[in-house]
């Protein structure tokens, strides 16, 4: 009974206090909570983002002829909100515009379609917090974008787009070894594994350095290109106008063209070219 | 001289305070407040019971037991053989503790918490970041409710093998029986609330049964789940919060009433066979309810109040779930319902939904569970002579830990290796190694899993090792040639990388080559990990 008596009472204060301790660090843990729940709202934002918005804007916000860019200075430096007179936060402006979209495109832009509305109250297909999502993984170009800085190291460079005849830099094999194995992930499905096509000669074919110039003889050959070179070139950035036969369209990501330079092409071909 | 005091309000106490002076009228009002709390005992009546001096006579601590609501519900005294652990482990009181320890959580979560889809998950991410105790609140209210479920089927299998569901107590059993069985449903309609992932899919598959009913099938499934998400919610709320909950109080009491009418039954060797001398306690073999059984209960209490509060209270310890947000479009790789359901899932797996999916599980069994004393009705509690009884329990639980199995996604379920390999490192249910990795640690670049000695860093050492260690089931299968996994890492935005899982295999049917990637965006102080 006595020991009863003894160990109740030492469990009822221990558990009183527990409940101190546990009121002092409460606040702290509230505000890293908070704090992680917001870095994943950025997180699901993008993975939003990647599926919805990327054909638009571009994967990393930098706009394409079906979207203006997003990933700019004066749309965070205030500029852009003071020119068409918003006169509230920059979040309430994006997410009223992915929510409700825009009935026409801006002036002054020539967009064949205007933004499409994402709001489930709006007819899309989103929920408020969905859309909060995309909002916060948008404003967190903000930093980058203000201190000028492009997304990719190169920032003197025109892209890529998608002419394979255009005149290229002098490339650096190093330096697109390092692209191919690094940002750029081509080394997964070429070199690594056969995924794609590999670069390295097999089964009786050379290398892509000088398989291309077969391909661009073979009857089936639904390209432009004309040279060995060409034909890498356009592999890299008009995917589908030729696809290996066993293999199928659209595996190999059709956005290169936008996310890489001149330089880079230049460098990632120069990498290619060892390939004999 | 006495100056006669003019008679406008009638104030007993300034009357004594007269007759008997400041002290001796305060001592005695308050002993008569703690008599009439305690409904029978004054002060120096609960300093002896504290003291454990032997009660006088007539016992005034039986008073209680007569006039008093919460001691009425339990006996006045029992026989020296229960009063230790053994023959009851006090599993019923431990039922009672943690259905007060949810009703009371409970509440305090039902007032940041509205039942509509277009908040409720962010009601708990609210609860999370913004409510004071609140992750404490969710985490112990998830905890208790599964304890409870524990506790309960333990009571019932421990009344089972002491053979005290017998004659006269088979109507305390089937009340037991009922108290199980709604015990289960409550926790399961609570699964719904927080409206994630785990939420949704667990309901889903639960109640994909009801639409099997015979002829209603269709105003079944309508009248449970009311058609819409919205209506859906609503009623496992409410079902969780009031319904259920009534059923539980008006059969707990019921429950504790038959209790107080048969008393606690003795050990099955202590009577002989076919007799109950559970109400006729002779005196000297008495412990009666206060000190001893009322002791013991509040140490319980206490020790199990210090557990909750630990298990819950830090960063390490039980925290409940909370997975993505409730999604009819994407059906998470392995869905289950609640553990204590998955007998069910495994009785659906081997046909039809109408027979092993309600009439086995819930007329069958829950309709045996609750009539079997009425059933099985030998007077003989002893363990030698229910061998055929004890026999049939313990082929019960057996079957229940098979169904279990059979009701989990290693049984039956037929899953790509590919993706399988993937979710092991980015799982869907829970935060997995590549979520609370290092941010840090996790240089740009591609790497291959099968090169993973060769990796930079210890995180993605580790990351890859096991992501080259769960392709092993794909290199087994003989349908995958040339299996490699890859991690992509790059630079997306500040303080976010996108990392990207990639199995690549060739077909050995086809010829053809497969591929199967999940893409995860990293940010560096996402966290995970904390109790989510």
């Amino acid at each position: 009974m006595k020991y009863y008596v003894a160990g109740g009472t030492l469990a009822f204060i221990s558990a009183v206090a527990l409940l101190i301790v546990m009121t002092v660090i409460e606040p702290a843990r509230m505000e890293s909570f908070t704090r992680s729940y917001e870095s994943r709202q950025i997180e699901q934002g993008a993975l939003i983002f990647e599926s919805n918005c990327l054909r638009c804007h571009g994967p990393q916000g930098e706009g394409t002829p079906l979207g203006p860019p997003l990933n700019r200075a004066d749309l965070f430096n205030g500029e852009y909100l003071s020119a068409i007179g918003w006169s509230s936060t920059l979040r309430d402006f994006l997410n009223s515009t992915v929510s409700a979209g825009r009935p026409l495109p801006s002036d002054g832009t020539n967009f064949p379609q205007p933004m499409p509305t994402w709001s489930e109250a709006f007819g899309g297909q989103f929920r408020p917090d969905q859309i909060d999502n995309v909002v916060a993984y948008i404003i967190n170009w903000g930093d980058r974008a203000i201190a000028g800085a492009q997304p990719t190291e190169i920032t003197d460079d025109l892209m890529m787009g998608s002419d394979i005849f255009i005149e290229l830099p002098e490339g650096d094999p190093e330096a697109g070894q390092a692209l191919a194995e690094g940002t750029l992930g081509c080394a997964a499905c070429h070199i690594l594994s056969t995924v794609g096509p590999p670069w390295a000669a097999t089964d009786g074919l050379p290398g892509v350095a000088v398989r291309g110039a077969i391909r661009v003889q073979q009857d089936n050959y639904t390209g432009n290109a004309t040279s060995a070179d060409e034909y890498l070139i356009e592999s890299v950035v008009e995917t589908n106008i030729h696809v290996v036969e066993g293999f199928q369209p659209s595996i190999m990501p059709t956005d290169f063209g936008e996310r890489i330079t001149l330089h880079d092409m230049a460098d990632l071909l120069a990498f290619m070219q060892t390939f004999e | 001289m006495r100056i006669p005091r003019p008679k406008i309000l009638s104030l007993p106490f300034l009357d004594d305070i007269e007759e008997k002076g400041v002290v001796k009228a305060s001592t005695d009002l308050a002993d008569d407040v703690v008599k009439r709390v305690t409904a029978g005992l004054n002060i120096s009546d609960v300093r002896s019971v504290l003291r454990g001096d032997p009660p006088a006579r007539p016992n005034p601590r039986l008073t209680p037991h007569a006039d008093g609501f919460w001691f009425h519900i339990r006996p006045g005294y029992y026989s020296k053989l229960q009063d230790g652990l053994y023959p009851t482990f006090r599993l019923g009181w431990l039922a009672t503790f943690f259905f007060a320890w949810e009703i009371l959580t409970g509440i305090y979560l039902m007032i940041f918490y509205t039942p509509s889809p277009i908040v409720a998950y962010e009601n708990m991410l609210n609860i999370l970041s913004n409510v004071p105790f609140g992750r404490f609140m969710r985490d112990t209210h998830k905890l208790g409710g599964e304890l409870m479920v524990l506790v309960v089927a333990f009571h019932m299998v421990r009344t089972y093998i002491t053979g005290s569901y017998k004659r006269p107590r088979q109507f305390t059993w089937a009340t037991g029986g009922l108290l199980l069985i709604f015990t289960l449903f409550v926790s399961f309609f609570g699964y719904l609330l927080p409206w994630d992932q785990l939420s949704l899919w667990a309901i889903t598959i639960g109640t994909s049964a009801a639409e099997a009913t015979p002829f209603i099938g269709r105003e079944a499934e309508l009248l449970l789940l009311g058609g819409t998400e919205a209506n859906f919610l609503l009623r496992s709320y409410l079902y969780h919060v009031i319904l259920i909950p009534i059923i539980l109080i008006v059969l707990l009491a019921v429950h504790y009433y038959k209790v107080i009418i048969h008393g606690n039954s003795l050990p099955p060797e202590a009577e002989d066979v076919g007799v109950d001398t559970a109400r006729k306690v002779p005196m000297n073999v008495r412990t009666y309810f206060m000190p001893k059984m009322l002791t013991r209960e509040l140490v319980y209490v206490a020790a199990l109040t210090l557990i909750l509060l630990a298990a819950s209270a830090f960063t390490f310890g039980y925290h409940a779930p909370l997975e993505p947000h409730a999604d009819q479009l994407v059906t998470p790789l392995h869905t289950t319902s609640p553990w204590y359901f998955l007998w069910v899932q495994g009785l659906m797996k081997l046909g039809d939904k109408l027979v092993f999916g309600i009439i086995i599980p819930f007329i069958i069994v829950f309709g045996l569970l609750v009539a079997w004393p009425y059933m099985e009705v030998g007077r003989n509690r002893r363990y030698g002579a229910r061998r055929i009884g004890l026999s049939i329990a313990a082929a019960s639980v057996i079957l229940a830990a098979i169904l279990t199995y059979m009701g989990t996604h290693w049984f039956g379920v037929e899953t790509s290796p590919d993706q399988e390999a993937v979710a092991v490192l980015l799982p869907q249910t829970r935060p997995g190694p590549l979520r609370l990795a290092d941010w840090d640690d996790i240089p740009l670049g591609t790497y291959a899993a099968s090169k993973w000695e060769g990796a930079p860093t210890p995180t993605t050492t580790k990351l890859l090792k096991t992501f080259h260690r769960e392709l092993d089931n794909a290199r087994d299968n003989p349908i995958y040639g040339d299996v490699g996994g890859f991690m992509i890492v790059e630079d997306w935005q500040t303080d976010l990388k996108k990392i990207t899982l990639s199995v690549a295999w060739v077909n050995q049917e086809t010829g053809a080559p497969g591929e199967f990637s999940e893409v995860f965006y990293f940010h560096r102080n996402s966290d995970y990990g904390q109790g989510e």
